[in-house]
């Protein structure tokens, strides 16, 4: 095939791989924004937070015998003990630091992300960790007009869309959720109401490293190793500024908006792909220097 | 023993490159070298996501040097001192962290304070190149056992260099050949955005076009990408039937893994990807990859390999790793140098290892030898590929397709940019 036969199928290929990665981005970046947007807090331990997700998400997997029954088991088991590993790290470790420099905070996570991953070597090792087979329900691909999708890519996508959904609803929707928008707006008056916003800061926290670990679990059938999280938090950190910091809708806008572009620029562009997600920061703080839903809270 | 003899601090004054004295070494060395000891510093990654070549490279040398000393291996996972037929060696591990400055400093350690006879290294190129600089200003002798990059022992030897493991010219001129012979005509390239990549895709392309097969186009990529399906589709559109990748640790992981769900069309050869824990970890997407040019452990058929993988199964309860075969070259070279020479002095020693045939490795009695004109191992190069299995502890076993000999796989002398070897 020449360069001038591409055609709106190939178009139409690239769009939807696009889509399937930037959902991977969001994932990751989800919690990250949503613990900046109520608390403030830059996480640097969130991508270690991913990691470990993945590493309890294998545990679960070979305790069950793997399989569709050990996946499905992980992806509800591993985020319910990180996001109490983090809600613990929250009460104790993070508390503190409320009040502070940002620059504290820095330190504090980025600290926190290296015990976490030296942890992780401690118990599992340095190397790649074996994995069992990928369940043979995700074997194959949706054809769909000349487009390809794998199963597994699809699987990601609408675990993604359930995630943003459910979080969405869960702040817009629900009495905590409300109790975590007005602690966000004015934490001093929502306390003199008699409502426990502590508690609710420790649940979104919580909230936070649940969504990661799920990205964990569901990146164990790309590639898990210890450091897996801190080169995934570099891109998660671009799509929630491009997104606008603290911005939930932004991020979720950011992370489809950088895949979709980065798949565009690495099968058509002349510029090394790997550029290409800097370029799109850059691009957006000179025209947008907030963001694009940039406002230092949550959008819902 | 005297606290500091003179070959020490030779060592020590010139690896700090104090000017002059470097010279003085041919004139004042030699002499009072001892036969029955021997220490290695071994510069290698234990800590990072190589952590298991490094380990890997560990256990090899300790086999190697247990084999030629006819050593008991009983303690051999727990000690890092061997003892046989009168001769004691200590392996002394310093890890580099993947980079060079590291690898430099731990060298230097290694060779000042440690006062070691022997330098081993690295799994990078970069870490080995900065400790083969320690070596040689240092006048020790270097077994190079991972890094692959041609220059270590082609525009960069010298008589203090050695090499057991494949450089990627070896790699290349085995699998492309194979690829071109057996895989496809049209290939498309796929390869990491560093030296190493760059070096490896030009390698295949130019071998693969010699063996009469074309290349459609090629595509460098970051290591950390994530997604690589662009350029599953890109070699797709380029008309290519066959894909070359040179990726290394999760980056091949991925591409594998994507290679699997998208190109089921093409079929695949790798330098760099195909490890054991990649195997572990990708399971039946390996399936994908043929004209392998690596040694893994069911691929040769003798009592030596045998003893190895049993040794590896009883110590560490794992298979060796595709570096094993020239660390373990290099442990049973060292203990045969040491034997024959009868000293731990570096030159008696260099001139046993200068154009040494080893006498047992993991590809068959002498199947070794390191060349004369540049101090790189020549032996046989393996080409395989990857079949589902069952019932053991991996979804897949490694499968041998052919044998190349040892000459037919190595860049003649006069190509290897090295200007030759006086001792």
């Amino acid at each position: 095939m020449t360069p001038l036969s591409v055609g709106l199928g190939d178009l139409a290929t690239t769009f939807v791989n696009g889509v399937s990665y930037g959902m991977i981005l969001v994932l990751v970046a989800l919690g990250l924004s949503l613990v900046f947007g109520l608390m403030g807090v830059l996480n640097f331990a969130h991508g270690a937070l991913f990691m470990l997700g993945g590493y309890i998400g294998l545990a679960v997997m070979e305790l069950t015998g793997g399989g569709i029954t050990g996946f499905v088991l992980a992806l509800i088991i591993a985020p319910l003990v990180v996001a109490a590993i983090g809600a613990g790290l929250e009460r104790t470790v993070y508390k503190p630091l409320y009040d502070t420099e940002p620059i504290y905070q820095l330190l504090l996570t980025f600290g926190l992300a290296v015990v976490i991953e030296e942890a992780v070597k401690y118990i599992w090792g340095a190397a790649p960790p074996g994995v069992p087979p990928r369940p043979a329900v995700f074997d194959g691909a949706v054809v769909f007009m000349g487009i390809s999708l794998p199963y597994y890519r699809v699987f990601t996508i609408l675990l993604g869309a359930a995630v943003v959904a459910g979080t969405a609803l869960f702040l817009s929707r629900t009495r905590f959720g409300l109790i975590v928008r007005a602690g966000v707006y004015n934490t001093d008056r929502t306390a003199t109401l008699g409502l426990n916003v502590e508690r609710a800061f420790t649940a979104v926290f919580g909230l936070g490293a649940f969504i990661a670990a799920l990205g964990g679990v569901v990146y164990i059938y790309r590639a898990i190793e210890p450091s897996v999280g801190a080169s995934i938090i570099l891109p998660a950190f671009i799509v929630v500024i491009v997104g606008g910091l603290g911005s939930f809708w932004g991020s979720v806008i950011a992370g489809l908006l950088i895949g979709i572009i980065w798949q565009f620029a690495a099968v058509y562009a002349p510029v090394p792909a790997g550029t290409v997600i800097f370029l799109v920061m850059i691009a957006v703080l000179l025209l947008r220097p907030q963001g694009i839903l940039g406002e230092a809270e949550v959008e819902v | 023993m005297p606290e500091i003899d003179r070959r020490h601090l030779l060592k020590a004054a010139s690896a700090t490159s104090v000017a002059g004295l470097t010279g003085l070494a041919g004139c004042l060395g030699g002499g009072g070298g001892d036969a029955d000891s021997l220490s290695i510093g071994v510069v290698t990654d234990t800590s990072g996501p190589y952590a298991h070549l490094g380990n890997s490279v560990i256990r090899g040398i300790k086999l190697g040097l247990a084999q030629s000393l006819d050593a008991d291996t009983e303690e051999l996972a727990d000690s890092n001192t061997v003892e046989g037929s009168g001769v004691t060696v200590e392996i002394l591990t310093e890890d580099s962290g993947l980079a060079a400055d590291t690898g430099r400093q731990k060298a230097r350690k290694l060779v000042q304070s440690d006062e070691v006879d022997i330098l081993q290294g690295s799994v990078s190129s970069s870490v080995a190149a900065a400790v083969q600089d320690v070596a040689t200003n240092a006048s020790t002798p270097m077994f190079i056992d991972t890094a692959a990059a041609t220059s270590l022992t082609g525009e960069n030897c010298n008589k203090y260099t050695f090499r057991t493991s494949q450089t990627t010219y070896q790699d290349a001129l085995a699998g492309g050949k194979y690829a071109a012979e057996n895989l496809g005509s049209n290939f498309y390239f796929v390869g990491a955005d560093y030296s190493w990549g760059h070096d490896s895709v030009a390698q295949w392309k130019s071998v693969i076009e010699e063996n009469g097969g074309s290349a459609a186009g090629e595509s460098f990529v970051s290591p950390g990408t994530s997604n690589y399906t662009p350029y599953l589709q890109k070699a797709d559109e380029s008309g290519a039937d066959s894909i070359v990748v040179a990726l290394t640790g999760t980056d091949g992981i991925r591409f594998s893994r994507d290679l699997a769900d998208f190109g089921t069309d093409f079929d695949a050869t790798a330098t760099g990807v195909t490890t054991v824990p990649w195997m572990q970890q990708v399971g039946t997407a390996a399936t994908g990859f043929s004209a392998i040019p690596k040694y893994f452990w069911p691929f040769p058929d003798n009592s030596t390999n045998e003893w190895i993988i049993e040794q590896y199964s009883s110590q560490w309860n794992t298979v060796p790793s595709i570096f094993t075969s020239g660390a373990h070259a290099a442990g049973y070279a060292i203990g045969q140098g040491m034997q024959s020479a009868g000293s731990n002095d570096a030159d008696p020693l260099i001139e046993e290892w200068h154009g040494m045939t080893i006498e047992k490795t993991a590809r068959g009695d002498g199947a070794y030898t390191i060349r004369e004109c540049n101090h790189q191992a020549e032996f046989p190069m393996y080409l395989g590929h990857f079949e589902e299995t069952s019932g053991g502890s991996m979804d897949v076993e490694p499968v041998l397709d052919d044998t190349f000999e040892a000459q037919a796989s190595i860049r003649p002398c006069g190509e290897t940019g090295c200007s030759g070897i006086e001792l």
